[in-house]
């Protein structure tokens, strides 16, 4: 019998290309989708590929819909292996141009949709004496920067929160997995549909920043050289290996940032870091 | 003139004791409070040491609140120099037994809280071109542990916020720090320790592992000699700094095992110390 994963948010982000992969791969897979529109877009890609995804309605805001969702996996399925918190959103802009609908939005999806999808498949994990929850984090839930704040607060909240869950479910035989790829060109974390509502407000103390900072993260994305199907790769591996690693860095530089933060001494990393985003700041101040 | 500092959750703890240490050495103290039946403990505590705190209301999870007292507090003081986001309340239960609710207010509090707070002070510091903004962390924002889950990842969530703010606000000459302490003997644990509802549930699966972890951890409080004075006096030791650090733990023991975790390669510390903190509890 084919194994049973769950991916949420399954028509954002990693979430088609991760659906496709592990399809292929063999598992039975639900795609959490929370609109027509997304059932759509997931079921093309499906069918592109060749393979078959199982839609499932979920509204990542509410913990009901999302419990629901796994009831009714588990009732035709009898099982369920696997949960891939999938579901993620971005957020840029300078923290005071952040309103608070678009920083509760934001735990919302990313962070508590997370932990309603995990209370929800644990009994059934846990009866089963095995199952993996992996969580798709970002470098950002690693390292903060500058327009990151409300994204890294929601990202490092996930990290806390598998961390420690890791060790409250390994005795049933469950693993948790933490996945951070570094920026991911994806056709859902543009540089439009990422930023705040009010980061071009040209009154904002903030707005020239932002702006050059809209630059940077549009280089960025060009630049990666991470792709979806990366993403894909290693949350199969997750799933497959005898004993997953609690930790999975997707990326070279973002490994390289991670390294060099971890092993340059005391806060010299964050001094450097710190220094170099102020210094490019106020040259734009000074360019005026 | 003396720097002026305001502190949230300053009635009982490590903010009451951050609030006297710092009026001591001459700083005007703005001790606010969520709960107006906490002026006279506080009045108290300022007077047996011998020093003024001027205790003021303030409720972290309403905006108005906030507001008023900064208000106020400009009204007094002509600036707002220190802002120390100290307020926080602590969940204890394995995450199966904690109710959303109780997460919801956990992150309520010490999470949005917090940076409402720091939205209402940030504006009077940009304008002022400098000013502090200290965050109360916990070792358990570097490191999660069961029975933690959800107040780990609220302090995570300020760490991730914390040190992202602190590269968008030192243009302005805004220093941003957070300090880590251990677990500490306060009231927040002996009479105030935020054990989940559901927690004490003999029907959940958890309920022996939560019993074993709270005996664990009160013999760990019980012999760890970090005291609610080392907090105060490291926040002292930050606010005169001229080029203060982004982090700061508290406690010598939460600070050899971040430094171990930090440099036992792989995952090599989370291989041993995790297992570890599994097989006390669980024999497994």
């Amino acid at each position: 019998m084919a194994e049973v994963v769950l991916i949420t948010g399954a028509s954002m982000g990693f979430g088609p290309a991760t659906s496709v992969y592990l399809a292929k791969k063999g598992f039975k897979v639900y795609g959490g989708v929370s609109s027509s529109k997304e059932e759509e877009l997931l079921q093309t890609t499906a069918a592109a590929q060749g393979v078959e995804v199982t839609w499932i309605p979920m509204n990542l805001a509410d913990s009901v819909s999302i419990g629901l969702a796994v009831d009714s996996i588990v009732a035709n399925e009898r099982r369920l292996d696997a949960l891939v918190n999938n579901a993620g959103l971005l957020l840029r802009g300078f923290f005071e141009d952040l309103d608070e609908d678009e920083i509760q939005n934001l735990f919302n999806v990313n962070l508590f949709a997370t932990m309603s999808a995990t209370r929800a498949v644990l009994p059934v994990m846990r009866e089963a004496g095995k199952g993996r929850i992996i969580v798709i984090s970002s470098v950002a839930g690693r390292l903060g920067t500058s327009t990151g704040s409300i994204y890294s607060a929601t990202r490092f909240a996930q990290e806390g929160f598998a961390e420690s869950l890791y060790q409250e479910v390994l005795p049933f035989g469950i693993e948790v997995v933490l996945i951070e790829p570094g920026i991911t060109n994806t056709p859902t974390w543009t540089v439009e549909r990422s930023a705040g509502r009010r980061v071009r407000n040209s009154d904002s103390p903030y707005f020239k920043w932002y702006l050059e900072s809209e630059q940077q993260f549009g280089k960025s994305l060009e630049q990666s050289r991470i792709k979806p199907v990366d993403i894909a790769q290693v949350v199969h591996r997750a799933i497959v290996a005898r004993r997953p690693r609690l930790r999975y860095v997707v990326g070279r530089k973002a490994r390289f940032a991670l390294f060099l933060r971890r092993y340059l001494p005391g806060e010299a990393f964050n001094r450097i870091f710190l220094h170099e985003v102020s210094r490019r700041l106020g040259s734009i101040d000074s360019n005026e | 003139m003396s720097k002026s500092v305001l502190i949230t959750g300053a009635g009982t703890g490590l903010g009451l004791e951050t609030a006297v240490f710092l009026a001591r050495k001459g700083y005007n103290v703005y001790a606010t409070v969520p709960f107006r039946e906490q002026y006279p403990q506080v009045e108290e505590r300022a007077k047996e040491r011998g020093c003024t705190l001027r205790v003021l209301h303030l409720d972290v999870t309403d905006d108005s609140s906030i507001r008023k007292t900064l208000d106020t507090i400009l009204d007094q003081a002509g600036s707002i120099d220190v802002v120390i986001n100290n307020a926080g309340i602590s969940l204890r239960g394995y995450f199966e037994d904690c109710l959303d609710t109780e997460i919801r207010q956990v992150f309520e509090v010490n999470v949005f809280g917090a940076m409402k707070v720091t939205r209402r002070a940030l504006p009077f510091m940009r304008r002022a071109g400098t000013g502090h903004l200290i965050y109360v962390s916990s070792i358990g924002g570097l490191i999660g542990s069961m029975a933690r889950t959800a107040y780990c990842a609220s302090k995570f969530a300020i760490e991730g916020f914390a040190e992202s703010l602190s590269q968008e606000v030192n243009p302005f000459g805004i220093r941003v720090s957070i300090v880590e302490p251990a677990i500490i003997a306060t009231e927040r644990w002996t009479i105030n320790r935020g054990i989940a509802r559901n927690a004490g549930n003999p029907e959940s699966p958890y309920f022996e592992w939560f019993q074993k972890e709270e005996e664990l951890a009160d013999r760990l409080v019980r012999s760890s000699p970090a005291r609610p004075i080392h907090v105060a006096e490291t926040i002292g030791d930050l606010l005169e700094s001229r080029n203060p650090p982004l982090r700061r733990i508290v406690g010598t023991r939460a600070a050899m095992v971040a430094h171990l975790r930090r440099y036992l390669p792989g995952e090599a510390f989370e291989r041993i110390f995790f297992s570890q903190a599994v097989k006390r509890v669980t024999g497994k």
